[in-house]
């Protein structure tokens, strides 16, 4: 196996994401796992050899040191993880424990566990030549299989199985009385096939540049679709699904420069924020008061207001502070943390959070419009992580 | 290698997903998540005496009852793993009494006819 490449200066800032072997968005993917499986205690479940798939792992039946090597390699795997410290091999190691953790138990396979294994192996075995590649490759063969398996079942062709699992599962009373205006299995046969057709379209559209972004929307909708109507999370897969889709996305190579009116006194307090906690100075900040002409932006066009600026594209007001969310890696740790607690901590409405987050982070928000003159040219995003390191 | 290693994943995934075409059981990378709704039952007799629900469970690392989103056919075989394993001088007799989404109740026994 290759040698993992070592930071050129090693910092164990968790919000840091420069000079590791994984390009942000990944480094992100894997931290926000990692953060997932100690707020949720998955690692607490690794089992004792017990009805392996392997015979040979039943000899470490009567061993409890099995179990607790598993778990001990999740939590270093995470840590190192979440530290910056050789975050290849601690994917694979995490992802290799969860994996053994199946192969040692069918009683413990579960999809989703199978899911988080695969894909902390595959981060773990991220080349640059490659890209990401291999991590897309197995968010849409899921999709695809998912789909498939749906499509060739006669109960979900027919709604049969919909309008069971529905009555066990579902716990919103106006799913219920939707149904009880439609003609018998009506609505049951409606959500089989709307699932049926999101699972393919995701998988589909994740296919196609032009498309991701519908993809991952589709995917971002069913996620949140299933935990609004049953207060499930399917295991980890309402969380680590939506992360995996970061794979689909890449940073500003250029950054992404925000001029400031220092006037406004709500775009001062979301510079000195975002400004402390930015430890990758991934933002650029001008400051600018009303009546100075900006090469970007006309002088007839100030307002109190923020303007973004990614390449030709501009954006301000609202839309700005939607983009430096998006790409500001802190806010993903602040929307994952609140849908990791437990029900009761949030009156049970924790199923409106992903919904409340998806209308922010909405494309009816994203307008953006083309520079009038083009910016001077931002320092490179990838020197600004080198130096951040 | 690392490439190599991904590719031979994926590849094995792409395997499993055809041979799940094949057979009633979903296990590794069939990728069926939550797809099955069985509500099923199981009823253990050795030497005579049924089990609690308890002594079920840990029997099998399952509960003795419920609605498991796996094919029913996974129920099966780790019934079947266990008696032809650990319980191999038990003789065990289970009774797997379950239905399928609301359909007519069936029954599987083990040991099998």
């Amino acid at each position: 196996m290759a040698r993992e490449m070592m930071p050129s200066k090693w910092s164990p800032n968790p919000f840091s994401f420069g000079g590791t072997s994984l390009p942000l968005p990944l480094l992100l993917a894997a931290k926000l796992v990692a953060l997932c499986l100690l707020l949720r205690f998955t690692w607490r479940n690794l089992p004792s050899p017990f009805l392996p798939f392997l015979s040979v792992l039943d000899y470490f039946r009567y061993t409890p040191l099995f179990a607790w090597t598993l778990k001990m390699a999740v939590l270093i795997g995470c840590a190192a993880v979440l530290l910056n410290y050789r975050v290849r091999t601690a994917c694979l190691v995490t992802g290799s424990a969860f994996f053994l953790g199946i192969l040692a138990s069918r009683p413990y396979f579960e999809n989703n566990i199978l899911y988080l294994a695969c894909l902390l192996i595959l981060l773990g075995l991220y080349e640059p030549r490659t890209g990401p590649w291999l991590i897309r490759a197995q968010i849409i063969l899921v999709f695809f299989a998912a789909a498939l398996n749906k499509l060739l079942d006669t109960s979900w062709r027919s709604g049969q199985f919909f309008d069971y699992w529905a009555s066990v599962f579902v716990n919103k009373s106006f799913y219920f009385q939707v149904e009880s205006w439609l003609p018998q299995m009506a609505l049951a046969r409606l959500m089989s096939w709307t699932t049926i057709a999101i699972e393919f379209g995701i998988a589909v559209t994740l296919l196609f540049r032009r498309s991701r972004i519908w993809g991952v929307w589709l995917g971002l909708l069913l996620a949140a679709g299933q935990n609004f109507l049953t207060e499930r999370t399917f295991g980890v897969f309402f969380y680590v699904m939506p992360i995996s889709y970061l794979a689909f996305f890449a940073w500003p190579p250029s950054g992404i420069t925000v001029h400031y009116d220092v006037d406004c006194g709500f775009c001062r307090r979301i510079h000195g924020l975002v400004g402390r906690l930015d430890v990758d100075r991934l933002f650029a900040w001008r400051a600018f008061k009303r009546g100075v002409d900006l090469s970007e932006i006309p002088r007839d066009r100030h307002t109190r207001r923020l303007y973004a600026i990614i390449g030709e594209k501009k954006y301000s007001g609202f839309a700005a502070l939607r983009i430096i969310a998006l790409y500001f890696p802190i806010v993903y740790f602040a929307l994952l943390v609140p849908l990791t607690l437990p029900q009761g901590l949030l009156l049970h409405h924790r199923s409106l959070l992903p919904l409340f987050f998806l209308l922010f982070f909405s494309p009816i928000f994203a307008k953006s419009t083309k520079l009038q003159n083009s910016p001077a040219p931002a320092e490179s995003l990838g020197n600004r992580l080198q130096l951040a390191s | 290698m690392r490439r190599l290693a991904g590719i031979t994943l994926l590849l094995m995934q792409m395997a499993a997903v055809v041979h799940a075409r094949l057979v009633p059981s979903r296990w590794l990378g069939a990728w069926a998540p939550n797809d099955y709704a069985v509500r099923y039952r199981l009823q253990v007799h050795v030497d005579s005496c049924l089990l609690s629900a308890d002594e079920t469970g840990e029997r099998y690392g399952l509960r003795a009852e419920g609605v498991y989103e796996n094919p029913v056919q996974n129920l099966m075989d780790i019934v079947r793993q266990r008696e032809e394993t650990y319980g191999r001088e038990d003789h065990a007799r289970v009774v797997l009494t379950y239905h399928r989404n609301r359909g007519r109740l069936e029954e599987w026994r083990w040991p099998e006819k």
